[in-house]
């Protein structure tokens, strides 16, 4: 199955390729339970790329940079998730909607390499074998037979877009519909919100004690473009200190959350390459429902809206002016 | 103070901690520029003072406290290491710090840190000097040197190139170089202006056309990257021997002792192999002028 | 030093624990809440650690696992103070405001147990990089002078280890104090420096000594295990002297490869401060009202601003670029340098990445591009 989309996949990107100067996709990774991203510059290229349910990675993390280094268009592979954040970059101006062609994938649901570490206790796998029902996994403790529903990346159990082309210029279909099991977008966030604050600021002490402030979760995100210019390492003002502390710590993290605040697509990124395992997407989420109900607004669905805290209107219809004081 | 001889140079690894600065005092500060200004200092202990010295090409590292440490060419003469002058250009955080300071106020200093010019063996040589803005300020100590132990070099020559008249600095000294049968002094800014008379065009256009003789001479030059390039470029045109062409290079440097890793240029450090080079060695280094 | 010793399992926990009354000791463990390994102060867990599986604690003992990061951290902290300033007004003269400059440092006795081969190889490196050269580097030798080294030979070995091919081996003692061998109910202890020797005798109570036969035994033993070890582990490239790799890293790649292979990079710092020999700093102020204190802190070359000039210039703008002066400093330029290699193959590196990039693969298309 996942051949016979590959196929098509590359098929399309064929057609596409002349009107583009690189295609971003999948190819095979390092490691078993790994997809590396790949740019494709030549079309006797293309037959490199795959397409699985390991193809967890957002490639509109290249979005931005890309167009910025080529003259001529930029092809990409996408999830339709995926492409909510190329919507979102498009939708604020930051890449040309002409200049990006985009080949939306229909989506089975992608696999959380973190979480089947995870279970098997952080044993590396050797060799993987990843079907709709089961995953064969070998390590050093022998071979393992997982059930695939457990290992989906969260967003997929919450996912309503696996099968919309999401605005793209080619879409295909896939023929396996989406199998995460449904749950709730906001359990993590409504656990974490029983306790009271103490313990919830005993949660992220804990949290961001581990953070080691690598930056990945800045760099991969698909929306924060201004990372090289990131005020996280301003010398003037000096706002953040460079020593790793769990109060500095998440006074980077409160930054990325404000600076998202209404464009974050939720895709994940972020805390799927924290290597300290720190759930960052609890915070993410918190902000994308206060956006929703103070705005009714969900970035990355339509290029032609206007992202709110990019506009204003004099009146808020959700917002007392009282609340602000 | 015996002016022939540079005494050996007492390197900052003197001190058991080498990220320790000595404190020295603001004497005096002088606007070169609109955005460039020489700051003098006098370390503050005296026997730190003097027990100090440095030579021609060496480096230091200057802090404000609080703003951070960045690193300048010393630029007065080596003959009198109890007063440090270090030129600065307003671009970044300690930069500007550095530019705002006034008499009084203290710095920290670690130095001297790097290597310098060889001197020593270049006595007997012609000495030609191309600088560019605020690239004179390296070449500063030497042209003092040389000019203090005249005897021991034949023909002094310096080109200098600024952007406008207003641009260059250390007019004080330009204007008694320009006097002085010790060095023959060239000048030349990038465009024509109202009241200039010297030359015109950019540095190393202006030096092809001086064409100076490669015969026994050793060219210095310094000043932004891109004209190095294009001077070592000329030089090397009129047949210099590349062990006879020296610059001095810039990273962002640090630790200053080879540490911290910041300023590598292939396998070299610039603040221990460096900044002096001669274009000999970083033949031999992947894309210095980047 | 030819003294072996044996430690029966049991005694394992009370040795340690002894050894942490006087020493901060760190132990590589599991944290059960996110499944991170990692090199933790025993007496800060030591009430929620368990030595073996199967006990409902938040921390088990992981001998096998890789720690996620180095155990570098125990000599060279991510960051750490360098010195204390203050602006003081002189009570003659309140005009004139003089800088008073303190530094204080802590250097406690240290342990580092369970490191792995690896491991000791790279510090070894660091104290190439901070004992030696114009000068020491005064913060990392006091505490490195007072860290001893206690490592295990690895037997597992994982999908992303490649010690051999730069000139390692699981069970490569050489840079340890005292180096471990698993042994059915024990473990065999060689001794390898006076450091390591006096722990050992301070340890009498738990480690016996074997008698001559025995330690001839448990030595062969030895090398057997890491020839078995070594054997497991995949090649990575094509057989090559690490003398020659410099060599074929200067010549080897055109600017076009290097944008090839560097152009999935997100520049981030994952790479860096997971790997046991990376070394970079920088130094920053930070100043509250009339005090503050210089620091330095890691730092990582992928990074756009590591080499960004206050003039704007930026002589390694492109990630490529970055990323090839990262390999190179691995590589090419540190063992111009110091004669070392600056990767110790663990692997680290290739895990964490966010992007699947893979140094090995890099490395091994440079020599592969070389091969007649
Ligand atoms: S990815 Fe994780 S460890 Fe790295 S800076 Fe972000 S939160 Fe910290
Ligand atoms: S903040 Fe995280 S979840 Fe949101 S768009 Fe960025 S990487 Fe994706
Ligand atoms: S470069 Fe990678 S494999 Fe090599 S020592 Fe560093 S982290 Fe380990
Ligand atoms: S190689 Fe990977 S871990 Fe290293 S900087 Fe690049 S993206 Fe980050
Ligand atoms: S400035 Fe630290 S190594 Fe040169």
């Amino acid at each position: 199955m996942a051949k016979k989309l590959t196929e098509t996949i590359i098929a399309k990107a064929e057609e596409l390729f002349d009107q583009v100067e690189v295609m971003a996709g999948y190819s095979k990774g390092s490691n078993p339970l790994k997809v590396s991203p790949c740019f494709i510059e030549k079309k006797q290229d293309l037959d490199q790329l795959i397409f699985d349910k390991l193809c967890i990675n957002n490639l509109a993390t290249y979005a931005y940079r890309l167009s910025k280094q080529v003259k001529g268009n930029i092809g990409m592979v996408l999830k339709p998730c995926d492409a909510k954040a190329v919507n979102q970059l498009i939708s604020e101006e930051l890449i040309d909607r002409a200049a990006c062609k985009m080949l939306v994938v229909g989506c089975a649901g992608v696999l959380d390499h973190q979480k089947i570490s995870r279970h098997l206790g952080g044993a590396r796998v050797f060799s993987a074998n990843i079907g709709p029902e089961t995953i064969e996994v070998e390590t050093a403790e022998g071979k393992k037979e997982l059930k695939t529903a457990d290992f989906y990346a969260d967003k997929c159990h919450w996912c309503s877009i696996s099968d919309q082309d999401m605005g793209g210029d080619v879409f295909v279909e896939n023929q396996q519909k989406l199998q995460a099991p449904k749950k709730d977008r906001f359990e993590d966030v409504k656990q974490l919100e029983k306790l009271d604050l103490d313990q919830i600021e005993a949660y992220w002490k804990d949290e961001f004690s581990r953070c080691i402030r690598c930056y990945a979760c800045r760099n991969v995100c698909p929306l924060e473009v201004c990372q090289d210019q990131c005020i996280v390492h301003l010398d003037f003002p000096n706002w953040q200190s460079q020593k790793v502390v769990p109060s500095e710590n998440k006074f980077f993290q409160l930054i990325r959350v404000m600076h998202l605040a209404g464009r974050c697509v939720e895709c994940g990124e972020c805390q799927r390459v924290c290597p300290q395992n720190i759930g960052l997407l609890k915070m993410m989420k918190k902000m994308n429902q206060q956006i929703e109900t103070l705005f009714n607004f969900t970035p990355g669905m339509d290029v032609e809206a206007k992202p709110p805290l990019l506009t204003y209107k004099t009146v808020e219809e959700n917002i007392e002016e009282e609340e602000l004081i | 103070m015996d002016k022939t001889n540079i005494v050996e140079s007492k390197h900052v690894m003197a001190k058991e901690n080498p990220y320790l600065p000595s404190v020295a005092v603001v004497k005096k500060t002088i606007k070169e520029t609109p955005n460039i200004i020489s700051v003098q200092v006098m370390l503050e202990d005296e026997s730190e003072r003097d027990s100090f010295s440095f030579k021609p090409g060496q480096v230091a590292q200057l802090s404000v406290f609080g703003s951070g440490e960045s690193t300048f060419v010393i630029n007065s003469p080596a003959s009198d290491p109890s007063m440090l002058q270090f030129t600065v250009m307003k671009v970044g955080v300690n930069t500007t710090a550095i530019s705002n300071l006034s008499p009084g106020e203290r710095v920290g200093i670690r130095a001297p840190l790097g290597n310098w010019f060889p001197c020593q063996a270049w006595e007997g040589k012609k000495i030609l000097i191309v600088g560019g803005g605020i690239g004179l300020a390296p070449l500063r100590p030497l042209i003092f040197h040389i000019l203090e132990n005249r005897k021991k070099y034949k023909d002094l020559t310096l080109l200098y190139a600024a952007k406008t008249p207003d641009d260059r600095c250390y007019k004080a000294d330009l204007k008694q170089w320009e006097a002085s049968k010790d060095i023959n002094l060239a000048q030349t800014i990038d465009t024509a202006c109202h009241g200039w008379d010297e030359e015109v065009g950019l540095c190393p256009h202006v030096l092809e056309k001086m064409k100076p003789s490669p015969e026994g001479t050793v060219a210095v030059t310094c000043g932004p990257p891109i004209m190095i390039k294009f001077t070592l470029e000329v030089l090397k045109k009129l047949n210099f021997d590349s062990s006879h062409v020296y610059t001095t290079l810039e990273r962002r440097m640090k630790c200053g002792v080879g540490k911290c890793g910041r300023c590598n240029i292939g396998e070299k450090f610039v603040c221990v192999d460096g900044p002096v080079f001669s274009l000999e060695e970083l033949e031999k280094i992947p894309e210095p002028f980047i | 030093m030819e003294t072996i010793y044996t430690l029966k399992k049991q005694d394992l926990k009370p040795w340690l624990e002894s050894l942490a009354q006087d020493s901060d000791v760190y132990v590589p463990a599991r944290d059960r809440d996110n499944s991170l390994v990692d090199f933790f102060n025993l007496s800060e867990i030591k009430d929620d650690l368990g030595f073996g599986q199967g006990q409902e604690k938040r921390y088990v003992l992981d001998l096998v696992e890789k720690t996620k990061r180095s155990p570098k951290q125990v000599m060279y902290p991510h960051w750490e103070d360098l010195l204390d300033f203050s602006y003081e007004k002189d009570p003659e003269n309140i005009e004139d405001e003089k800088i008073k400059l303190s530094v204080s440092q802590e250097a406690p006795n240290s342990i580092i147990f369970g490191l792995k081969s690896c491991d000791c190889q790279a510090i070894a490196k660091m104290d190439a990089v901070f004992g030696q050269g114009i000068v020491k580097d005064p913060y990392y030798m006091k505490r490195r002078e007072n860290t001893v080294l206690i490592s295990l030979g690895c037997d597992t070995v994982f999908e992303d280890c490649f010690c051999t091919a730069v000139g390692g081996s699981p069970y490569g003692f050489d840079h340890t104090d005292l180096g471990l061998m698993e042994d059915g109910d024990h473990y065999v202890v060689f001794v390898y420096t006076k450091k390591g020797n006096a722990l050992a005798q301070a340890s009498n109570s738990y480690l016996a000594k074997a008698d001559a036969k025995d330690g001839q035994d448990y030595k062969s033993r030895m090398q057997e295990r890491g020839r078995k070890a070594s054997e497991k582990m995949s090649s990575m490239w094509p057989k090559t002297a690490v003398e020659d790799m410099a060599e074929h890293l200067n010549k080897a790649f055109d600017a076009s490869q290097w944008k090839k292979v560097s152009q999935q990079c997100i520049s981030c710092g994952a790479c860096t401060f997971v790997c046991p020999t990376c070394y970079c700093f920088d130094i920053r102020d930070d100043k509250d009202n009339r005090q503050g204190k210089r620091y330095r802190c890691w730092d990582f070359c992928t990074s756009y601003l590591y080499t960004l000039e206050a003039s704007g210039h930026n002589p390694r703008e492109d990630i490529q670029k970055r990323y090839k002066n990262k390999v190179n400093c691995k590589y090419n330029y540190n063992f111009q340098r110091q004669g070392h290699l600056y990767c110790v193959g663990c692997g680290r590196c290739v895990e964490v990445c966010p992007v699947d990039m893979d140094i090995r693969q890099i490395v091994a298309a440079v020599l592969k591009s070389k091969q007649p």
